[in-house]
């Protein structure tokens, strides 16, 4: 223990009050500047603003055609077609293509696509009563509708069937099956 | 009653450089004015242009659509602002820096860090691109949020 500094009972050297008092001096301003800052922080931050820009919509639907179908029956002597055919849909953007396929469902629920092969992007199709499968199915009653198949370069949009036509095929003295609309 | 007394001089010293902040903002705007200290606003507003709204209606896939953002600070006072990242569904989208659809597109999130006078109304072409595997009557739909921030009037 030295000479000529205050003492505890336990030993221990007591701080002189004059530093005490300057420590805590110190601690309040630094307190007092931080929360000073603190507050000009908090000022700042209420001026944002934000506001968020929404569009929706959806994609187009595909366009589904409007057929006519004819028939012209008569003294040919050979079996008179049906012939279907629809104004050309025009392009949509970005599509290569616009294709047609028709098809004939007889009275007996029997579906037949026209062309045979896939579809076409000619605007009618012609159909003799032989193409409608087995010699009883030739006479029955053709429902018959179009769809059109958009072809863009990632994927085909296939319309919805069009509004339906009808179709039976008669036969004749001569043994001809002719198309009657 | 120590303790409620420090909770009064902290909460009073809060409010104090609160209203020093304000006061330090507001005296910039004077020093040029010379006028009174002033109260103000701050908000903003992002429309389309008129005639270069964005409609997603009727898409096709792949097609492009375009549309011309404007941004302008509703209140008082300067201000920066930031474009957020887009949120986009049946497609893809790309802001541009004008509002012209050409040069590089920005990086989303974006943040434009010059000033922007009181009666700036910048504007950015908004362009989206439908998927090339979009469905007949999907929903194509787009959300870009946009965030201003206010800066001091000198």
């Amino acid at each position: 223990m030295r000479a000529g500094r205050p003492h505890d009972e336990r030993g221990v050297v007591r701080m002189p009050g004059t530093r005490v008092t300057r420590t805590r001096v110190v601690a309040v301003v630094v307190t007092t500047l931080s929360l000073l800052l603190v507050g000009s922080g908090a000022a700042w931050a209420y001026w944002v603003a934000t506001r968020t820009v929404t569009v929706t919509g959806a994609a187009a639907t595909a366009p589904v055609p409007v057929i006519t179908a004819t028939c012209e029956p008569g003294l040919s002597f050979q079996n008179d077609p049906v012939v279907v055919s629809w104004p050309a849909i025009p392009l949509p953007p970005g599509a290569t293509q616009v294709r047609y396929r028709a098809t004939f469902v007889n009275s007996s629920g029997t579906a037949l696509s026209f062309p045979t092969a896939g579809d076409t992007t000619a605007t009618s199709v012609t159909v003799n009563a032989t193409q409608l499968g087995p010699t009883a199915d030739r006479t029955k009653v053709q429902t018959i509708t179009v769809q059109a198949f958009y072809v863009f370069p990632g994927t085909t949009w296939t319309s919805a069937p069009s509004a339906p036509r009808t179709a039976q095929g008669q036969a004749t003295f001569f043994g001809f099956v002719d198309m009657y609309c | 009653m120590r303790a409620r007394l420090i909770a009064v001089v902290a909460a009073g010293l809060l409010f104090v450089g609160s209203s020093a902040a304000y006061g330090a903002w507001s005296q910039g705007a004077q020093v040029g004015s010379g006028g009174p200290v002033v109260t103000g606003t701050f908000d903003l507003s992002a429309t389309w242009l008129p005639a270069q709204t964005l409609s997603l209606t009727g898409m096709y896939p792949s097609e492009k659509r375009t549309g011309v953002l404007q941004l302008s600070r509703v209140g008082n006072g300067r201000w920066v602002y930031r474009v957020g990242a887009a949120t986009v569904g049946g497609g893809t989208v790309t802001v541009y820096a004008g509002p012209a659809c050409s040069g590089a597109p920005l990086t989303l999130p974006f943040a434009q860090a010059t000033v922007q006078a009181g009666t700036a109304t910048p504007q950015h072409c908004v362009e989206v691109t439908a998927s090339a595997t979009l469905a007949p009557g999907q929903a194509v739909t787009l959300s870009i949020p946009v965030t201003a921030e206010s800066r001091s009037t000198n």
